[in-house]
Formats: structure tokens, sequence, C-alpha cells
């Protein structure tokens, strides 16, 4: 019962920031505001899910490692396509800026 | 370490992995456990040597690594709440800028672990992350930059990159 609780707490905590994130994306202004809000809230949204799905599923030695380890595999990977995503729109910006002599 | 015990060390450390998804002690899931952990340490020899010392991963620095990560949760927090402020906000206020960095690490892997807290922190993506010089920083607000001067978590990766 409680471990049912405290996993709809983080599930609920997950959404809520994958949500966030969603209304950023739809929200901001322009392509590297954008990348803030998904990356960010996409991270912490998907980590609280993870957490919250060892919970319902009682919360084995094997399951919390392969949590763990999803865990790391996002907060590392998810960083990195958003640095070159943001790496692009700078230099096509940049690229621009620089071919119409600004 | 001779680096022979070495790549035994990574061939024994990506099987427990493999075990550890695979969730079977059969004879079938052993044995292709160890020869594609084997292969994958072969393949890989040269690029798995050099990333066990560029991150200093020992005693040591253990501790500093352990705070590093507790430093990081609590930043990717604040910005996950910080950014669904914003996105729930009447009225979103930003003022987007690109911003100059002079970061005090020299290494190549520590300044990539730096690239990536900047990105997972408040306010703040990093663009250009060069080997050397200045990075390059996209600031969501006046002031969101401001705090990766003397930061403490750069403060932490220059601490353990210092100590190596």
């Amino acid at each position: 019962m409680l471990a049912s609780v405290i996993g709809t707490a983080f599930l609920v905590g997950g959404i809520f920031f994958f949500t966030a994130g969603t209304v950023g994306l739809l929200r901001f202004p322009d392509a590297l505001t954008r990348m803030h809000a998904t990356t960010k809230c996409d991270t912490l949204g998907a980590g609280l899910v993870l957490v919250g799905l060892t919970f319902f599923e009682g919360g084995s030695m094997y399951l919390v490692l392969k949590v763990i380890l999803l865990i790391i595999f996002l907060w590392v990977t998810t960083p990195a396509a958003a640095h070159y995503m943001a790496r692009a729109v700078y230099r096509t910006r940049e690229g621009h800026k620089h071919a119409s002599g600004n | 370490m001779s680096r022979y015990m070495r790549l035994i060390g990574w061939t024994l450390a990506l099987f427990v992995l493999w075990m550890l998804f695979a969730q079977s002690a059969d004879i079938q899931s052993l044995i292709t456990g160890w020869l594609v952990a084997a292969l994958v340490t072969y393949v890989n020899r040269d690029l798995l040597l050099s990333f066990a010392n560029d991150l200093h991963i020992n005693r040591g620095n253990l501790s500093a690594w352990l705070t590093y990560a507790g430093y990081l949760i609590i930043d990717v927090f604040k910005a996950s709440v910080q950014v669904a402020e914003l996105a729930f906000a009447r009225r979103i206020a930003l003022n987007p800028q690109f911003v100059a960095h002079e970061s005090k690490l020299k290494e190549p892997m520590m300044r990539v672990f730096l690239a990536n807290s900047i990105t997972l922190t408040p306010g703040t993506i990093s663009v250009e992350a060069p080997v050397q010089g200045e990075f390059i920083v996209h600031a969501l607000m006046d002031g969101a930059a401001a705090g990766l001067r003397d930061w403490h978590i750069e403060n932490l990766l220059v601490e353990i990159e210092r100590r190596h």
C-alpha cells in the first residue's frame, strides 16, 4: 500500500514535469529556448517515472540497479543530444550572420 | 595494473552488466554474455583504456564524484522547477542570450562533464564546448549565466582534475 502511494507520487511528479516540458516546447519562442524546456523537464520526468515504477514492481535488487543504470544513461545522453542540437542551431545562425555581413 | 588486467576488468564489468539486463543465469546466457563482453572489450580496447584514466575514478576522488552527483541532482530539480514555472506562467518573461564562459578545466573529459552539467542546471545550455578556449552558453534570462562564475560544480570538477 505504502509502496503504491510513493510510486504514484513519483509517477505524478514525472508526468507533471513531462507536461511542463511539453507546454514549454509549445509556448517558448525559438528553438534554443524550447530546448531548455525539453532537456531539463524530460530528464527529471523520465527519472521520476522510472523511480516510481520500481515501487510498483516490488523494488527487487535487479530492478533498482537497472533503473539506476537507465537514469545515469539518460542523464548522460540527454544533455549531449541537446548540446549537439543547440550547437547546430547556433552555427546555422552564426553562418547566416556571416553570410549576410552582420 | 597492467593493460591486460584492466581489459579483463572491463570484460568482467560488461559481463556483470549483461547478467543484470539478462536476469538469467543459464549456461547459454553465461557463455553468450562472456563472449559478447570479451568481443566488445576487444573492439573498443583503446577507448576503454583511456576512458578509465580520463574519468579520474579512484578511491581519493570517490567522495568528490558522489558530491558532484548530489549537486547535479539538486540542480536538475531546480532547473526543472524553473522551466515549469516559466512554461505555466501567464506571461513568459524571457531574455535569451549567448554568454561566453571561460572554464578553469583543462582536460577534455572534465570539460565534457562541465558541458553536461551546464545543460542540466537552471537557465543554461552549453552551445559550444571546445577542447580549449571559451564555452558558449545559451542563457534563458539575465543573470542565469552569472551563476557560472565561481560555480560550485565547476570548482568540484577542478578539484577532481587537480587531485589526479
